[in-house]
């Protein structure tokens, strides 16, 4: 039985899958939170003006696309902890990256 | 860096600060969740049937502000996510240092009726705000706090590097039950681990927050979104009870800036004879009031528009710090994580004493100083929970001037006590020395 420690993804990283993880899981939240609000609120007296975003179509295709596709990141960082493969946490990290990345453009 | 020192401010740090940081962590996860516990408590004031109607702001106004001839108007908060009605919010003309009032009126926006009012420095609300933010200490508690989130943050950061350490060969999860310390060394590793980013975060922004109002000083910073007329149009008492037309302005504001939900209507008292808007955007996880307009108050003109998606990465990063913080940008799901993430910061102070305790408790055994974990821990809870139980009736029953006098005679109190009992101790010891010699 292999009983050594990969210290690479022990150490290294999982903390790393962590940290995105965790931040991912909130951008998804957030995202959920906003699709959400949207989508329940009263079509006839809409309490957000949507207008300049695109309108309420729009605004809910695109804060669904984002969530869902956050949310994907996220679940597979916790995947990537939970199976502690060091070549799936490094897919995982770099799609984590391009994924942080895109927050801030 | 060497790791033996790394450990040796983490373990200053966390022996040191850690109470704060508990007492931060416990009142931070409860202060998260403010708006609902205050529509929770009153209801009457915050809830009404929803209906199309729609009442005047400017009339409602006009109808309360001869109701309180002492006061002059502050600011109207607009109807949002737990709270359904506008309310109008007066300052006393004359202000008392001992008894300082935020007067709040609630008005249902349909029918126009009041619905009660209150001082907010008497509601649990506003406890619940101050204890956290400022220790219910009037005079430097904001900065204090300021520096227990630069203590966080160190805290985290030597954490993180010493990580690799103190794992060696042990597999990320797996926690080992057959010592307490042992067993709580695991769980405040996995834990601290896991809460890595959240207590970044909420250390970088409760620094900032904190001693925000010196680090603008210093580097002189300005608010990103301010704007302030040169030139005087009225005499203060003019503008103070000029006559605004709320719905007009309310009006122009959509007009203006569509996709800005007003949250607060803020009219100036100083002569400026303005009117500022301040509101949210929906898809933003900016502070809710990151988002202006002004207006003139007589002509309505704009004057003055912030709209925080065409700003700088600098100002974005302004307006990120409270929402970030306090978790104010993603419904209640995130609060609910947040309050998750905060308690695991406490039980991180609480775990890392106990492994303190444990490690010492052989040595201190040896002098006879020993007291058993479980009672120190139980005095400890007691006494934190104690006293803020001890502020929250007094903050609730007399508001913001005398609890805050009497918390920070008895934290300054408590520190001189502190130093004084310390220097006792030492001055006494050199003497048995210089005795024995």
């Amino acid at each position: 039985m292999n009983t050594k420690t990969d210290k690479i993804t022990e150490h290294y990283l999982i903390p790393l899958l962590l940290f995105f993880g965790s931040i991912f899981f909130v951008v998804s939240i957030f995202f959920w939170n906003e699709w959400i609000n949207v989508l329940t609120e009263n079509y006839l007296f809409p309490f957000y003006p949507l207008q300049e975003l695109g309108g309420r179509k729009h605004f809910l295709a695109s804060t669904s696309l984002n969530g869902l596709c956050y949310l994907a990141i996220t679940v597979m960082c916790f995947v990537s902890i939970a199976l502690k493969n060091k070549a799936f946490c490094i897919f995982s990290i770099t799609l984590s990256l391009i994924g942080f990345i895109l927050l801030f453009i | 860096m060497n790791k033996n020192l790394l450990w040796k401010i983490h373990n200053w740090l966390g022996l040191y600060t850690g109470i704060v940081i508990l007492f931060l962590s416990i009142t931070g996860a409860a202060a998260l969740f403010r708006p609902e516990i205050d529509q929770l408590l009153n209801p009457n004031l915050r809830q009404v049937e929803p209906g199309s109607e729609k009442a005047s702001l400017t009339e409602a106004v006009a109808k309360v502000l001869p109701m309180h001839p002492n006061k002059y108007l502050f600011e109207v908060e607009m109807p949002k996510a737990y709270l359904d009605t506008w309310i109008i919010r007066l300052m006393p003309k004359e202000k008392s240092q001992l008894n300082p009032m935020i007067w709040e009126v609630f008005i249902n926006p349909h029918t126009g009726e009041i619905l009660g009012e209150r001082n907010y420095f008497k509601s649990f609300s506003y406890f619940l705000r101050n204890i956290h933010v400022r220790f219910y200490e009037a005079y430097f508690g904001r900065q204090i706090v300021g520096l227990a989130g630069i203590a966080l943050f160190l805290s985290t950061i030597t954490g993180l590097f010493i990580y690799g350490k103190f794992m060696k060969k042990q597999p990320f999860g797996k926690i080992r039950s057959n010592k307490l310390r042992i067993t709580q060394a695991d769980l405040h590793k996995f834990i601290g681990i896991s809460a890595l980013a959240f207590n970044m975060m909420i250390g970088i922004t409760g620094a900032w927050l904190g001693l925000q109002s010196y680090i603008m000083y210093g580097l002189d910073i300005s608010q990103p979104n301010n704007f302030s007329r040169n030139e005087k149009v009225f005499t203060e008492k003019e503008d103070m009870n000029y006559i605004l037309d709320f719905d007009a302005i309310y009006q122009k504001s959509q007009l203006e800036f569509p996709n800005m939900i007003p949250w607060f209507i803020r009219p100036t008292t100083n002569g400026e004879g303005i009117v500022q808007v301040l509101g949210n955007v929906p898809g933003q996880a900016y502070e809710r009031r990151s988002n202006k307009l002004v207006f003139d108050k007589q002509k309505q003109e704009l004057l003055f528009k912030y709209n925080i998606s065409d700003q700088n990465f600098g100002a974005k990063l302004y307006f990120v710090q409270e929402s970030f913080h306090f978790g104010d940008f993603a419904g209640i799901s995130l609060k609910i994580l947040y309050c998750l993430l905060a308690l695991s910061s406490g039980f991180l102070s609480l775990s890392g004493f106990i492994i303190y305790l444990e490690r010492t408790r052989k040595s201190k055994s040896r002098l006879g100083k020993t007291i058993p974990l479980k009672s120190k821990l139980s005095r400890w809870t007691i006494g934190i929970l104690g006293t803020i139980a001890g502020i929250a009736i007094m903050s609730i029953k007399l508001g913001l001037g005398i609890p805050s006098l009497l918390v920070a005679i008895a934290f300054y109190g408590f520190l001189i006590a502190i130093i004084i009992k310390k220097l006792l101790l030492k001055t006494k010891r050199s003497t048995f020395k210089n005795l024995e010699v």
